[in-house]
């Protein structure tokens, strides 16, 4: 069998194997929205962060790489019942930490000097005689990751020690979300990697007095996940619970997908993703904002509300089409743009008008540019970055008239702003936002609040 | 194989064993909470009505080089649980001002010391409203936490006026609500 059907048979393998997930796929209990206390949104946002690192490791061709972000929403106000019995708004902080470790053993590591080839004299016969090795990063790879994300809201409280001056102190408060991915990863790069791993989701509540016991673990579950990449152009990501698929996605490189007919295609070409996803965000859970097909469970009779039994839920997917546009001019410029339809599957409901939702087609639109100070001539790859990027965005959601603080529309508009500096190894990334799709979709509790974020990494 | 990919692959597991052990989640979320000061251990406090006190007891201690003393805070206000708090005793006078209900300051040496794990606050000039405060417990360190360095050549020449200037709060413990009847 010839190299060009080994790929062939290859590619049908993969291919195989992705669809065979489709049939599977199942409807989580779970919504999108109002993901503080969604197991499966929140896998998903881990195991994103998890590929976002991981692409990050690939274009760098990466041996070792640490990652730690620390994100912020303060003046999250919450509603609550203290402990003298009065019913009182608190501004509390909710806090999203997430970090990540990841290692690869590449197998073809040798020094050039341990390469031998023909000799290029008689003399030099049977003496080592370098040669020039694999491109760097190709060949087979293993890697392990640990990825970690936690959020919970916390409270300060300021402590005045008189003329020692005051200082600020912090409480949890409600209940913590650890979502943790542990992953192996095979590579054979350039064809191909894989991913997989199990994604454990642990809830903590914390004691009365605002302390925590990691071990006091109120709910615990495991997923397990597979994402796998094919000649850098076809992107396959399912999560399961047990034996049920909870989320599935495919992601289309355009352009990698036509450099394989046309050839290798320049750094400052535009990059064109089509993305593919179907999430079943819609189960008639107390936490959702919306009833499926009506407010009336299919028996005729019953209403429903936060206590209806799980026999008489109803059930809609959400199916998603996006399209990612990226931009790299000479390592000086960085555009990016992305754009995403819907459709539901059944009617939505509102629970509060109990009226029937006008599901718009557009359900994210976004833009960003991107400026490097120190970008070289003529689009070299520069070893200092300092990246000033800003950009907007308009998304829909159908739980936005609930956790925004004015107004009651499905849509919110917003922005980011960010600095990003990286040098050799070493990196640091400060990000603020307002309403921004990207934090919008993995919390939409955030909209109409400030979001401030930091990241670090190091990465060799 | 040679010795450089043995010590790879000997590196690669024992990383990838450690932090299959541990999640990152809770890294992170240590590394935060260690940003924010957040409350790490947990207090026991209730109205003694023959003393006319509350009594308060705990079981953390400081790190011996850097420990400087406890405190003892109280909510500023009464029956409110996300009042800030005001210092109501500590090892050395901190002329705290703003203290509930008529409190004043009290300085007890056995503060200053780090075997301490019980204070009895006095609390008669609170009594007869039975309004509810609450109470937590700081652990102090000196801001030069290596014992040889805290010299007079370092600005270290009053303890009671150091401890003023040179101490932050090192641990804090959670609250505790007490009803003073």
């Amino acid at each position: 069998m010839g190299r060009g059907s080994a790929h062939r048979v290859l590619i049908f393998i993969i291919l195989a194997s992705l669809c065979a997930l489709i049939p599977r796929a199942a409807y989580p209990a779970a919504y999108e929205a109002s993901t503080l206390h969604n197991a499966v949104s929140r896998s998903e946002t881990v195991q994103g962060l998890f590929e976002e690192r991981w692409n990050a490791i690939l274009a760098g061709n990466r041996f070792f790489d640490l990652y730690g972000r620390i994100n912020w929403i303060p003046d999250f106000k919450v509603n609550t019942v203290t402990m003298t019995g009065e019913k009182r708004t608190v501004p509390m902080t909710l806090v999203r930490t997430y970090g990540s470790l990841s290692l690869i053993f590449r197998a073809d590591q040798d020094s050039p000097a341990d390469y031998t080839g023909p000799a290029d004299t008689p003399a030099d016969a049977g003496m080592p005689t370098p040669r020039s090795p694999p491109a760097r990063g190709d060949g087979f790879g293993l890697g392990f990751t640990a990825t970690g994300f936690h959020y919970g809201l916390t409270r300060q409280t300021t402590i005045d020690r008189g003329a020692a001056g005051s200082e600020t102190v912090t409480d949890y408060k409600y209940s913590q979300f650890f979502d943790d991915v542990f992953a192996l990863s095979l590579l054979y790069r350039p064809y191909f990697h894989v991913h997989g791993g199990v994604i454990v989701n642990n809830q903590i509540d914390p004691n009365d007095d605002g302390t925590m016991d990691y071990t006091n673990s109120s709910e615990l579950a495991t997923r397990w996940f597979v994402s796998s990449e094919l000649f850098d152009f076809l992107i396959g990501t399912a999560t399961a619970l047990g034996d049920e698929v909870e989320s599935f996605s495919m992601e289309l490189a355009l352009t990698e997908l036509v450099s394989l007919a046309t050839g290798p295609v320049g750094r400052s070409a535009p990059r064109f993703t089509l993305i593919i996803r179907r999430t079943a965000l819609y189960n008639d859970e107390p936490y959702d904002p919306v009833w499926v097909r009506s407010a009336t469970a299919r028996d005729g009779t019953t209403g429903k509300d936060v206590n209806l039994a799980d026999g008489l839920k109803e059930r809609a997917a959400l199916y998603i089409l996006g399209l990612l546009v990226k931009e790299n001019w000479r390592e000086r410029w960085f555009f990016e743009a992305y754009a995403e339809g819907q459709r539901p599957t059944e009617r939505l409901i509102s629970k509060t008008t109990e009226e029937r939702i006008d599901v718009p087609p557009l359900r994210e639109a976004r833009a960003s540019l991107g400026y490097n100070f120190f970008a070289e001539a003529g689009g070299k790859l520069s070893t200092f970055k300092m990246i000033l990027s800003g950009g907007a965005s308009r998304y829909w959601d159908t739980a936005a008239p609930l956790h925004r603080q004015r107004g009651g529309s499905y849509v919110l508009y917003g922005g980011f702003g960010s600095l990003r500096i990286e040098a050799p190894w070493i990196g640091m990334e400060l990000r603020a936002s307002y309403n921004h799709s990207v934090e919008l979709r993995r919390l939409i509790e955030c909209a109409q609040k400030a979001v401030l974020e930091g990241s670090f990494f190091a990465s060799f | 194989m040679n010795g450089r990919r043995i010590f790879v692959i000997f590196t690669f597991c024992t990383s990838a064993l450690v932090f299959s052990l541990t999640g990152c989640s809770y890294t992170m979320d240590f590394i935060e909470s260690a940003i924010t000061a957040r409350s790490s251990f947990s207090i026991d406090a209730e109205y003694n009505p023959a003393t006319h006190a509350v009594d308060i007891r705990w079981k953390e201690g400081g790190d011996s080089g850097a420990f400087a003393g406890f405190e003892i805070y109280i909510t500023e206000q009464a029956n409110n649980e996300y009042a800030d708090y005001v210092a109501a005793a500590a090892g050395y006078d901190l002329h705290s001002t703003s203290l509930p209900g008529g409190l004043t300051f009290h300085e007890d040496t056995s503060l200053r010391h780090n075997y301490t794990r019980s204070y009895s606050h006095g609390v008669n000039v609170l009594a007869g409203h039975g309004n509810a405060y609450f109470y937590r417990v700081g652990v102090i360190n000196w801001d030069e936490e290596d014992p040889s360095k805290r010299t007079p050549a370092n600005g270290y020449t009053d303890p009671s006026t150091d401890y003023i200037a040179k101490t932050n709060i090192d641990k804090i413990s959670g609250y505790v609500m007490v009803v003073i009847p």
